[in-house]
């Protein structure tokens, strides 16, 4: 068995900008690691061309062995490719159940269906009740999203992506925004996702990534920097000096 | 396949409590009294009403119409100027083939929204393209060409004198249209009523949940693996079909139909319709057909030439008081009103 997801060779300018710049990048099977990288460096960039959202001028991106750099972005949902956002993207005027409904519903490829009753697909609404109880969101299951603390809505960001049940997991700044000491329930969360689920994080919040990652690689300036253990980067001195370095002063 | 991991074993007071959350859903998603309320009152309005039926037969032609854009808008966020065009198609596809000794009425509903069903199909593509404006845009050119394209055709069409001789048999080989209208009254309730049914069934379906989705947040959506544009497509589809089907039965009840029913009016007013009554609630633009061409009645009694400058003003007041529309204001009046029945019993109680 391959990597869980793989890129060779990414490249994406924006206009003379090389946004993306020659990235090679694995995440293993079942692999929790973490990208960081100080601000600008493409990391959400690099989000948009794995999932789909932007197309690479060069380079392939491989996903459990299939080279998926050509198809579009649902297709690599169904093909077990599942994000959440920097910025919550929820909807706003349905429940978390609503919400984690329609996402079970279409990873079991139903929402194509139009006759039959949502409220008749127990199934699929009990799987939203038990992964929303997982996530200790039951509480909140029948409150509109928008009316939802912040936290809740971070967690219901990480609910939609599990309901697809994916291979790999890209968590783009899952702790962005929750302030210090609600984080626990995020990490709670994190620390309970699969095994059999290979995580990229996208995170600033450097606490977290030491906490949760077994490899990191550092993107600086569009190319990974380094790449190595959590020891390894907190050990390198080019990593101290772009980024560490650069938050101590901050 | 990695699925997620059980929180706990689970026990039966778990599973409990998950099947308790489906049957919320399924509660909520069942018939209200007021909606049965709702649809005794066109049976009322047969006995009481007599001499409007023409008038209500309208209504429910509207209404069906404003039902179909309200699909479009409502649910599936598209925005159209020229719902018109499926509206119309279908009413001349119904018009021919009753001149042209098909009146039969079934077949001829039907045969209309098929038509206007693939325009609608052929045309998505254009309208999926690009932003609210050009939707607007596309939508309306669409329906302008149209309505030139049947004012040009005299030799089918008949032009701006509109279509003549047009006969329609008798409804299932029974009922035959009177000249009082009560046939066709039922006719178009009964027709309005069972589209409403396939509506609101779609809507609770998961493809109406779908659609909500859209409608609420794409961007999320297409990370959930949505084909986006596949499933607008089809809201488009069923919408134009169905203003076809509306179109078909204006024809057949009135046995006439002019290039009114392609104009952009026409399409300006089912908009109107569905914004009064309140987009994406489904009765929404049933009840702001009622009002509109009961408001046009009235108003045009007191004043034949200015009862526009009325609607005009009551509709900016709605915008500015109710922003869901006639459903919304009802909705609010109803909370404010437990509300106001909770405060009474509670201070009763202390």
């Amino acid at each position: 068995m391959g990597a869980a997801l793989e890129t060779r060779g990414l490249m994406k300018l924006f206009g003379a900008l090389a946004v993306a710049n020659n990235v090679s990048l694995t995440v293993e099977q079942g692999a929790r690691h973490a990208l960081i990288g100080p601000n600008g460096a493409g990391k959400t960039t690099l989000v948009n061309l794995l999932t789909g959202v932007l197309v690479p001028n060069a380079g392939r991106v491989i996903l459990n062995n299939v080279d998926i750099t050509d198809e579009p972005q649902y297709r690599r949902v169904s093909l077990g490719l599942a994000r959440t956002f920097q910025v919550n993207q929820l909807f706003p005027n349905m429940t978390p159940l609503e919400s984690v409904a329609l996402a079970v519903a279409e990873r079991r490829c139903t929402t194509g269906r139009w006759w039959p009753r949502l409220a008749r697909s127990s199934q699929t609404i009990e799987e939203a009740a038990e992964l929303l109880d997982h996530l200790r969101m039951l509480d909140y299951a029948h409150e509109p999203s928008k009316t939802l603390p912040y936290g809740r809505q971070r967690m219901l960001e990480i609910a939609l992506a599990l309901a697809l049940q994916p291979r790999v997991l890209l968590l783009d700044e899952p702790a962005a925004g929750v302030p210090e000491g609600e984080g626990v329930e995020l990490y709670d969360a994190l620390a309970k996702l699969p095994s059999t689920v290979a995580v990229l994080l996208i995170e600033h919040d450097m606490n977290l990534v030491f906490r949760f990652a077994h490899r990191i690689s550092v993107l600086v300036s569009g190319s990974i920097l380094v790449e190595g253990t959590p020891e390894e980067i907190s050990a390198d001195p080019r990593v101290r000096e772009v980024y560490l370095g650069e938050a101590a002063h901050g | 396949m990695g699925s997620i991991p059980k929180a706990a074993p689970a026990t039966d007071s778990g599973d409990i409590k998950f099947k308790a959350e489906a049957e919320y859903l399924r509660a909520k998603a069942s018939w209200r009294p007021y909606e049965l309320v709702f649809w005794l009152l066109p049976i009322a309005a047969y006995f009481l009403l007599p001499k409007q039926l023409v008038l209500l037969s309208r209504v429910a032609v509207m209404g069906l119409f404003a039902l179909s854009l309200d699909l479009i808008l409502g649910y599936a966020g598209i925005i159209s100027l020229g719902h018109a065009a499926f509206f119309g198609l279908g009413g001349y596809t119904a018009g021919l083939l009753a001149q042209h000794g098909f009146g039969e009425p079934i077949s001829g509903l039907v045969m209309g929204a098929l038509a206007a069903g693939i325009l609608g199909f052929a045309t998505s593509f254009l309208v999926m393209r690009g932003s609210d404006l050009t939707r607007l845009m596309v939508t309306l050119g669409i329906c302008l060409m149209l309505m030139e394209a049947a004012n040009k055709m005299r030799w089918l069409t008949g032009g701006a004198d509109g279509l003549q001789g047009i006969a329609v048999s008798p409804i299932l080989g029974v009922w035959t249209f009177d000249l009082f209208g009560r046939t066709a009254y039922i006719y178009s309730m009964a027709v309005l009523f069972l589209v409403f049914l396939l509506i609101r069934r779609v809507i609770r379906s998961p493809y109406g949940l779908a659609l909500r989705g859209i409608k609420e947040n794409q961007r999320r959506m297409q990370a959930l693996g949505t084909p986006v544009t596949r499933r607008l497509v089809v809201a488009y589809t069923i919408g134009a079909a169905l203003a076809g089907l509306a179109g078909a039965l204006l024809t057949q009840t009135t046995q006439f139909v002019s290039l009114d029913v392609l104009s952009f009016d026409k399409s300006a007013e089912v908009l109107l319709m569905v914004t009064l009554g309140g987009a994406g609630t489904l009765y929404g633009g049933i009840i702001g057909g009622l009002a509109l061409i009961v408001a046009q009645y009235l108003l045009s009694g007191i004043s034949p030439e200015y009862w526009q400058f009325w609607v005009g003003i009551a509709f900016i007041a709605l915008v500015f008081l109710a922003r869901g529309g006639l459903v919304g204001l009802a909705q609010k009046g109803v909370a404010a009103l437990s509300r106001g029945r909770g405060a009474r019993a509670a201070s009763q109680g202390g």
